[in-house]
C-alpha cells in the first residue's frame, strides 16, 4: 500500500500503524470542525492523544451515545442535534465525523446524513469511517 | 446537549478501570475487543495514561512514558518485582523489554505489567460470532500468564452484537470442550505446537457486564465485585482483621496506600487483602475471614455491599484524607474493636457502624413503630444525629451537616471523585466555610451525598452550577475552567483519571496530615 495515500482521508481509509497515526487529528481537523461519535473506550487509540487541546482550542468535540442510543437509532438525531449546537456556537460549517466501529457495525447511511445536515443547517460534513473492526490497532 | 462533550477531555473508560484491576492482580482479562489495551502503568509508580505510553529514548528525563527503568524512574529490580514474571535470564518480572509487544523478539508476547487482552476481532466476527477469537485469546493468556482467574469484559463492538461471554467464562471455568471448537480452523501442526491447552482449563471465569461506554470508576466497581463473587467462599473470622476496598492505582497515590497500611498496622489491624491495589489470589480469598472491610472510594462500595450480605461483613467507608477525617477513623475503628473485644459485634450483627445506608434502613424501621408525628420528627432527628456521630468517615457529621446550609446556594464546589471530595469538605468544613456542593461526573452513591451534591450528567450541568452567582470557589480539574464564565477561585485537584488532559495533575497523598499541608498550601 502506498503510505501517502493514507493522508486521502476523504476515502475513508485508516493510516497505517507506526506513526501516521499521530497526524490523523491535524488532518482532520483541517477539513473543519471535528467531532467524534462513539464509545469513550475508542479514544484510547493514539491519534486521539491531542483531543483535548483539539477541543480547547474549539476544534474538536466529542458525542458519546449510549448503546440504547445507538440500537435505537436516536444515534443519528443525536448527531445532526450536536452539529447543529456546534455550528451555532462556533459560527463553523465545516464538519468532520471520526466514528467509532458503532458505525461500522449499524452500517450508517453517511449519505443520508451528509444530505440532510446540509439541507437542514447548510453544514458541509465529511465522514472518516474509522474502521479499526478491520485495521486492528490505530498507530 | 446531553452526551455532547466540547470542553472536558474524555475520562478513561470502565474498561481501563477494568484493566487497572486486572493487571494488579494473577488473573486473566479478556476484553472482547478489536484492538489492544496497552498498559496503564509505564512512567510511574501507580497508575498512568495512555498518553504516557510513549516510548522515550534512553536519554529521555522527562516524567512521562517510556520503560519505567529507561529514564532513571524506577529501579529495574523493582519493576521486575512490580510485573512478576521471570525473563529468560532468571531475573523476575521482565517480559518483552525488547519490543513494544512484548517478548524477546518484540512480537507475540505481552506488555509488561498486562494482564489483560483483546480477542482482535474483525469484521466477519461480527457476522460469525466472537466466541473462537475469545478462547483463543484466552488460550494465549494461560500460556503467557498462568493466571489464577479469568475475568471477561465486552468492547463496545461485542456489546452491540450481543456476544455471550457469560456463555464464554463457563466453557472456559468447566473445561476441554471449549479447546475443540477454538482449534476448528487452526491447522493441526499449529495445535500440535500448542501444546495440550486443555489441562490449563478448570480455571474460575466471569464476564463483566461493562461495555466501553461508562467511566473508569464504574468498571473498577463492577470489576472488584465480579472478582469477589468469583473468589470468595465462607471462612472462619480471623478477629482484628480487614480488608482494604477500592484503593485502585489510578485515584490513590503509592505514598497515600502506605500511609494507610501504616495507620491500619499502628491500630492493630491485620490486613488481609487489597481490592483494587497489587494483591496475590491468595490474600484475597483469604477476605471473607475479615472482620471488617474498609471502603476508601466509592468504587470499592459494590463489593463491601455484596461482602455484607453474603458474608456479613460490615464496612466503613470514607476516604481517611485530611488529619480531622484520619481522627474520625480511628475512632470508628477503637468502637469496632471494643465491641468485637465485648463480644457485641457477630457477623451481620454489627448496625452501629455500618454504613449510612444501613443507619438509614435502621432509622426507618424504627421510625414506622412510631404513631405520632411530633414525636416521630423528633425521633427521627435524634436517630438522625446517631447515625451521622458513628456513621463513617465517607460521611460529614452532625455538626457539619447543619452548617452545610444549601438552602441559598453553594459558595463552593468541589467536583471529583466522591469520597476525596467528601473528605475535602469534612476538612473545609471544619475550617469554617459553609455551604459546600460536591459534583461529580462519575458514579456517586446517594448514602454518601448531602443535600445539594449532584451527579453532574454534562458540561452544561456544570456550567450551570459553577456560574450561579453564588459560587465563589472551585475544587476541579483544571480542565473545566474554560466552563466558567465568572472569576472564581480555583483550586486544582488531580485528574489521574483524565485521558487526554491539556492540563495534567497526578494523584497526591491525602492521606492524614497530607491534605491539611496541601489546603494550607493554598492558603485555605
Amino acid at each position: 500500500m502506498d503510505r501517502d495515500n493514507n493522508r486521502n482521508i476523504d476515502a475513508g481509509r485508516m493510516p497505517q500503524r507506526g506513526g501516521k497515526g499521530d497526524h490523523l487529528l491535524e488532518e482532520l481537523s483541517e477539513k473543519g470542525m471535528l467531532l467524534f461519535v462513539g464509545s469513550v473506550n475508542c479514544l484510547r487509540h493514539k491519534p486521539y492523544r491531542r483531543i483535548g487541546a483539539l477541543m480547547r482550542e474549539g476544534r474538536a468535540a466529542l458525542l458519546c451515545p449510549s448503546m440504547s442510543d445507538f440500537s435505537s437509532g436516536r444515534y443519528l438525531n443525536q448527531i445532526v442535534e450536536a452539529l447543529a449546537e456546534l455550528s451555532r456556537e462556533q459560527g463553523e460549517k465545516r464538519f468532520v465525523i471520526a466514528c467509532g466501529c458503532q458505525w461500522v457495525i449499524l452500517s450508517t447511511d453517511s449519505e443520508l446524513l451528509k444530505e440532510r445536515v446540509k439541507q437542514e443547517y447548510d453544514i458541509d460534513l465529511t465522514i472518516f469511517e474509522d474502521a479499526h473492526l478491520e485495521f486492528g490497532d490505530h498507530e | 446537549m446531553k452526551r455532547l462533550w466540547k470542553v472536558l477531555p474524555p475520562c478513561l473508560s470502565d474498561l481501563m478501570g477494568f484493566e487497572t484491576v486486572v493487571n494488579e492482580t494473577e488473573g486473566l482479562g479478556l476484553i472482547d475487543d478489536s484492538s489492544t489495551y496497552k498498559p496503564l502503568m509505564f512512567g510511574r509508580d501507580g497508575n498512568g495514561r495512555p498518553d504516557r505510553g510513549r516510548r522515550p529514548s534512553m536519554n529521555d528525563n522527562s516524567d512521562v512514558g517510556g520503560r519505567p527503568w529507561a529514564a532513571g524512574k524506577l529501579d529495574r529490580d523493582k519493576y521486575a518485582e512490580m510485573t512478576g514474571r521471570p525473563d529468560q535470564e532468571g531475573r523476575p518480572g521482565i517480559e518483552g523489554r525488547h519490543g513494544h509487544r512484548g517478548g524477546r523478539g518484540g512480537f507475540g508476547g505481552l506488555i509488561p505489567g498486562v494482564r489483560v487482552l483483546n480477542s482482535d476481532i474483525r469484521n466477519e466476527d461480527i457476522i460469525t460470532g466472537t466466541e473462537n477469537k475469545v478462547m483463543l485469546a484466552f488460550e494465549k493468556g494461560v500460556k503467557q500468564l498462568s493466571p489464577n482467574f479469568v475475568l471477561l469484559a465486552y468492547g463496545p463492538s461485542a456489546s452491540m452484537i450481543g456476544s455471550d461471554l457469560e456463555y464464554a467464562a463457563e466453557k472456559i471455568t468447566e473445561g476441554s470442550s471449549f479447546t475443540q471448537r477454538a482449534f476448528i480452523d487452526e491447522p493441526t501442526s499449529r495445535r500440535a505446537r500448542r501444546g495440550d491447552a486443555s489441562t490449563q482449563s478448570g480455571l474460575p471465569a466471569a464476564s463483566v457486564k461493562i461495555d466501553g461506554e461508562k467511566d473508569y470508576l464504574y468498571g473498577i466497581g463492577c470489576t472488584l465485585e465480579a472478582m469477589g463473587r468469583l473468589l470468595l467462599a465462607p471462612c472462619e473470622t480471623i478477629p482484628g482483621s480487614l480488608n482494604i476496598l477500592g484503593a485502585n492505582t489510578i485515584d490513590w497515590a503509592k505514598e497515600a496506600f502506605r500511609d494507610l497500611e501504616t495507620l491500619l498496622k499502628q491500630e492493630g489491624f491485620q490486613i488481609l487483602s487489597r481490592w483494587g491495589w497489587k494483591e496475590t489470589t491468595e490474600n484475597l480469598k483469604m477476605a471473607p475471614a475479615a472482620a471488617l472491610n474498609l471502603v476508601v472510594s466509592e468504587s470499592g462500595l459494590r463489593l463491601a455491599r455484596y461482602m455484607e450480605s453474603e458474608y456479613g461483613i460490615p464496612y466503613l467507608a470514607g476516604a481517611p484524607f485530611g488529619a480531622a477525617s484520619v481522627e474520625i477513623l480511628k475512632n470508628r475503628l477503637k468502637e469496632f474493636g471494643s465491641m468485637a473485644a465485648a463480644g457485641n459485634l457477630a457477623k451481620g450483627q454489627s448496625m452501629e457502624i455500618r454504613s449510612a445506608e444501613t443507619a438509614r434502613r435502621a432509622n426507618e424501621e424504627q421510625i414506622k413503630g412510631i404513631r405520632s408525628v411530633e414525636t416521630a420528627e423528633r425521633a427521627d432527628e435524634d436517630l438522625r444525629k446517631e447515625a451521622r456521630s458513628v456513621e463513617t468517615v465517607g460521611k460529614p457529621n452532625a455538626g457539619q451537616g447543619k452548617g452545610n446550609d444549601m438552602e441559598t446556594g453553594a459558595e463552593i464546589l468541589i467536583v471529583g471523585e466522591q469520597f476525596m471530595a467528601n473528605a475535602i469538605r469534612r476538612e473545609l468544613l471544619r475550617r469554617g466555610e459553609k455551604k459546600i456542593r460536591v459534583l461529580s461526573f462519575y458514579e456517586m452513591d446517594r448514602a454518601y451525598m448531602e443535600n445539594g451534591d449532584q451527579k453532574l450528567t454534562g458540561e452544561d450541568d456544570f456550567a450551570r452550577w459553577a456560574n450561579a452567582p453564588s459560587v465563589r470557589m472551585i475544587f476541579a480539574d483544571s480542565d473545566l475552567q474554560p466552563l466558567v464564565e465568572k472569576e472564581v477561585r480555583w483550586v486544582r485537584l488531580p485528574n489521574p483519571g483524565s485521558m487526554f488532559p491539556v492540563e495534567s495533575m497526578d494523584a497526591f497523598n491525602m492521606m492524614g496530615g497530607a491534605m491539611d499541608a496541601w489546603l494550607n498550601q493554598e492558603g485555605l
